[in-house]
C-alpha cells in the first residue's frame, strides 16, 4: 500500500483532511489521537491489514509516521 | 442448601469462563447438565471438570439461528428428559467507538448476543423441550451504564433485559420464570489487574468489594434455577458491589 492510501486512511480515522497532518506531526499535537481513535485504529488494522494491533505498541507512538510504519 | 438434583440444564457458552463456572457449579448440585458453546475443545475441558457423570456435550454455534429449534429438540432426545432448566451465557464484546459501529458490526453483534438469546428462550419455552423450568439470561452492568466503545455490547444486553420483563408476564402461564443477572466488572483468570482499562479498574474500585468471582455469579444462577427463587421472574439482578 502506498503512502497516499495509508495517509488517506488516517485521514478517515483521525477525521482530518490530509492536508491537516503528516508523518512528521506529533501525536500530542493532535486532538483527534485519543483512545477512541486508538481503538479505532486496531479495528482498521484489522479490516485493512489482517493485523491483530498490539496494544503495548500503539501506547509508543510518537508521530502519524510510527502509526505510518505499522500499516503493512 | 440448593439442590437441583435430577434437574436437566443446559448452559449454552459452557466454553467461557462464565459458563464454565455455573456447569460445574450446577453438577455439584446435582444437575444433569448439558454444556454447548462453539469451542469443542474446551467444552471437554469443561465436560472434564463436572462432578457426575451424566452430563453431556454438543457443540453448537449461535450464528446458525435456524437450527436452534432443532438443537434443543437433539437436547431432549439425548436422554428423552425435558430441560428444567436454560442459561444463557453466550456472548461476544469487541469493544468499537460509535466510528466503527457499521450496521454490519451491530447485526452481528446482535446475532449472537440477542437474536440467539430469544430464538433459544422461544424454542426452549416449546412444552415439547420444557414444561416447567427456568431461564437466567448472563447480561452486563453494560446494559445500562455502557462505557466508550460499547455501543453495540451495551445494546444487545439492553435488549436483552427489556425483553426479560416481556417473556416473564408470556411465560407465566407455561410455569417458566426468566430472570438475568448484571454483573459489573469480572476479572478472568488469565487476565491480571494492571492490564485492564483505566475505566474497568476505576469501575472495580469504586465497587469496593474487589472483581467479582466467576463462582458467585455461579452460585447466583443456581439460585435462580432452583425453587429457593421461585416467585422471582422478570427481574435484572445487579452484582456491583457497592456501586449504587
Amino acid at each position: 500500500m502506498d503512502l497516499q492510501k495509508k495517509m488517506e486512511l488516517l485521514s478517515e480515522l483521525l477525521e482530518l483532511e490530509i492536508d491537516d497532518f503528516s508523518p512528521e506531526t506529533n501525536l500530542d499535537d493532535l486532538e483527534e489521537w485519543d483512545s477512541l481513535a486508538a481503538i479505532s485504529y486496531v479495528v482498521m488494522m484489522d479490516e485493512e491489514f489482517g493485523v491483530v494491533a498490539n496494544p503495548n505498541e500503539i501506547k509508543k507512538f510518537k508521530t502519524v509516521q510510527d502509526i505510518l510504519d505499522t500499516m503493512n | 442448601m440448593i439442590k437441583l438434583y435430577n434437574q436437566k440444564i443446559l448452559v449454552m457458552g459452557a466454553s467461557g469462563f462464565i459458563g464454565t463456572q455455573t456447569a460445574i457449579k450446577l453438577s455439584q448440585l446435582g444437575a444433569k447438565v448439558v454444556i454447548s458453546g462453539r469451542d469443542e475443545a474446551k467444552l471437554k475441558k469443561t465436560l472434564s471438570l463436572l462432578e457426575g457423570d451424566e452430563h453431556h456435550l454438543i457443540p453448537f454455534d449461535i450464528s446458525n439461528l435456524d437450527k436452534i429449534s432443532e438443537f434443543t429438540k437433539s437436547v431432549v432426545d439425548l436422554d428423552n428428559q425435558k430441560l428444567s432448566g436454560l442459561v444463557y451465557c453466550s456472548a461476544i464484546f469487541p469493544i468499537r467507538p460509535l466510528k466503527n459501529v457499521t450496521h454490519e458490526f451491530l447485526h452481528n453483534m446482535m446475532v449472537i448476543n440477542y437474536y440467539g438469546f430469544v430464538e433459544f428462550v422461544r424454542c426452549f419455552s416449546d412444552k415439547r423441550v420444557c414444561e416447567k423450568g427456568s431461564i437466567v439470561t448472563l447480561s452486563s452492568y453494560a446494559s445500562n451504564c455502557g462505557d466508550k466503545g460499547q455501543l453495540a455490547y451495551s445494546a444487545t444486553k439492553g435488549a436483552m433485559d427489556s425483553s426479560v420483563i416481556v417473556m416473564a408476564k408470556e411465560l407465566q402461564q407455561k410455569r417458566i420464570r426468566i430472570n438475568s443477572i448484571r454483573p459489573a466488572a469480572l476479572l478472568p483468570e488469565d487476565i491480571e489487574f494492571c492490564t485492564l482499562p483505566m475505566t474497568i479498574q476505576e469501575l472495580i474500585k469504586d465497587m469496593g468489594t474487589g472483581p467479582i468471582n466467576p463462582i458467585n455469579i455461579a452460585e447466583q444462577i443456581a439460585f435462580l434455577l432452583s425453587e429457593y427463587s421461585s416467585g422471582m421472574t422478570g427481574k435484572c439482578l445487579d452484582v456491583k458491589g457497592y456501586l449504587l
